[in-house]
């Protein structure tokens, strides 16, 4: 059984979603405004960033229930990414990446990064935070000595998702409407994929072989076949599509429509909607476990 | 009270000021810069002007997704509008034609309003990640800034995008009240851009400090006032030669700016430690920082 935990930002709660039966198993209310959605390093919490309060919720993932509210972390969070360790807060608008220990919560260091930071992901051999910006360059993190060791001239970019054996990474260049396949060794461009208009989340399925983008304007997902490097499916979803997720055994893919209430699933074979889920207001972080 | 009759009254001022993460608009009596109340708006306010006849204020509500209508006579919500877009991100007003403007981030278009009823008439599609507006001073044209897709201007008789002038990572646009030029700030070049209204051609760029957000115009048209939301500092443009001629150090994360009528004061709401900085502006120097709410983010001043 797989478990889907949307942050909804308008309603300050996270649902809990059973990806068997795609049935609200619980709604927990969170701190306010949960605009995104992370996991523990050994998937046994559950991360949310409240961007109207300043704090991160700390969930169980085997009660459902909050454990933990980390205080005063910066004043607009935008994510919590776990590593070696610490805990990665990204900041737009200081700019900043927070980083504080996991366990206690406290202060560690604050690394400015870059003008608008809109994510960080980790690289799969988790020794890398990959932090993207609306400004330029992808700017690159170790997460050991907690410091800002590289930085790639690139165009803007929200989403990003590495692929399993951390080859390449998939890139969405949210202001030109494409996403972009590059070489994690070179940083070299390998396909340039027109997406539908503003891409912002991005997900890659465990096997390497597809990347399903969210088009925030388009209200679409589009479903790219990596190797070809092409779109073989543009799915129409709610109003503006967010964030996306696969489920444990990958058969359904999991859409945020922040513009709505919504959440909806994707049948990774027959590429369509097969249901849409009530969830909270402004869906917008997801993480499935 | 009432017996100098050779004294001129004095009018009471107030701000208005957004405090994102408490879902509230607060009312600061100016000069005392006492809270005198403080009023329930939706969901996470990101932005506060007054309307031009001074009778109310508006909010946008970047979480609930709707504008909230105060009135200044009697601060209280007389109104929610709903149906602006995912994430209204500011308002501008053309008196004459009787319309709001309001630009929405992620729905990326800008809706059209009626200013009397509030209703919304028409939804302009424009471009990705709609962020900042301004109205000529003619109301001919509505120009909008955002993250991507340039500047927009838009025709506002026919209500169609006439030009886009390239500017990546654009977010406040105001003009001189003459209407001559209008002043862009760049914030992931830590520029501002001054451009020439009549043909829209850049006439200088001028650095101020790292990532500029707000912008604000003296009504004599003298000054320029810029807060550098990494930079922690409000940097004075004068206007007669686009220089900077001062870098004012404020709170953390200052954002929104605003200037009492005659331009002797401006106050700057500092997002990142709920704390307003007031700055002389014959001195310009901040001479006094006072509480707010949480994330204080937009401001406005009546006139």
């Amino acid at each position: 059984m797989g478990l889907a935990y949307v942050g909804n930002q308008n309603s300050s709660t996270l649902t809990v979603i059973n990806t068997d039966g795609d049935e609200i198993v619980k709604t927990i209310p969170v701190g306010r405004n949960p605009v995104q959605v992370d996991t523990s390093f050994d998937r046994t919490e559950v991360l949310t960033a409240n961007g109207g309060e300043r704090s991160i919720s700390v969930i169980s993932t085997r009660t459902n229930q909050v454990i933990e509210i980390i205080r005063n972390v910066t004043p607009e969070p935008f994510g919590a990414v776990h590593a070696d360790g610490k805990l990665f807060v990204p900041d737009q608008f200081t700019g900043n990446v927070t980083v504080l220990d996991a366990g206690s919560g406290t202060l560690i260091k604050r690394i400015p990064v870059v003008t608008r930071i809109l994510s960080a992901v980790l690289h799969p051999n988790n020794q890398k935070l990959y932090v993207t910006s609306l400004v330029h360059n992808i700017w690159i993190i170790d997460v050991t000595t907690n410091q800002l060791i590289q930085s790639i001239p690139k165009e803007a970019i929200w989403g990003l998702a590495f692929t399993p054996d951390g080859k390449r990474f998939i890139a969405n260049h949210y202001l030109s409407n494409f996403a972009a396949i590059y070489s994690t060794c070179t940083n070299r461009l390998i396909g340039k994929i027109p997406v539908g208009i503003a891409p912002i989340g991005v997900a890659i399925s465990s096997n390497g072989e597809r990347a399903y983008v969210t088009n925030s304007r388009s209200g679409s997902v589009s479903v790219i076949e990596i190797a070809a490097k092409r779109v073989i499916k543009t799915i129409p979803v709610g109003r503006v599509p967010y964030e996306v997720a696969l489920s444990p055994d990958n058969r359904k893919i999991y859409v945020t429509n922040y513009g709505g209430t919504t959440v909806s699933v994707i049948d990774s074979k027959s590429l369509r909607v097969i249901t849409t889920i009530s969830v909270g207001a402004g869906p917008r972080g997801i993480s499935i476990i | 009270m009432g017996t100098a009759t050779g004294t001129q009254a004095t009018q009471s001022l107030f701000a208005y000021v957004s405090n994102q993460n408490d879902d509230s608009l607060s009312v600061l009596a100016i000069p005392s810069n006492r809270t005198i109340k403080t009023i329930r708006v939706g969901q996470l306010p990101n932005s506060a002007v007054i309307s031009p006849d001074g009778a109310r204020v508006y909010t946008t509500n970047r979480g609930s997704n709707t504008l909230s209508v105060i009135s200044t006579s009697t601060n209280t919500l007389i109104q929610t509008v709903r149906g602006v877009g995912s994430e209204p991100f500011a308002t501008a007003f053309a008196p004459n034609r009787g319309r709001i403007y309001v630009p929405t981030l992620y729905t990326g278009s800008v809706f059209v309003l009626d200013s009397v009823t509030n209703n919304v008439l028409q939804e302009i599609p424009i471009g990705n990640g709609l962020v900042g507006i301004a109205v000529s001073p003619d109301e001919s044209k509505v120009y909008v800034t955002s993250l991507g897709t340039g500047i927009s201007i838009i025709d506002a008789n026919t209500n169609k995008v006439i030009e886009t002038i390239p500017a990546t990572g654009s977010w406040s646009v105001r003009f001189l009240p003459n209407g001559t030029r209008y002043y862009v700030n760049n914030y992931g070049t830590n520029l501002v851009s001054v451009y020439n209204a009549g043909n829209n051609a850049l006439i200088k760029r001028i650095p101020v400090g790292a990532a500029p957000l707000g912008v604000i115009v003296s009504k004599n048209g003298q000054r320029v006032y810029v807060t550098n939301s990494r930079g922690s500092s409000v940097s004075v443009i004068d206007t007669s030669t686009n220089g900077v001629i001062k870098t004012i150090p404020v709170g953390f994360v200052p954002f929104g700016i605003a200037l009492t009528p005659l331009n002797r004061r401006a106050y700057v709401t500092n997002f990142g430690d709920n704390t307003i900085s007031i700055i002389d502006t014959t001195t310009n120097s901040v001479i006094e920082t006072i509480p707010t709410g949480n994330n204080p983010r937009g401001i406005a001043i009546t006139s």
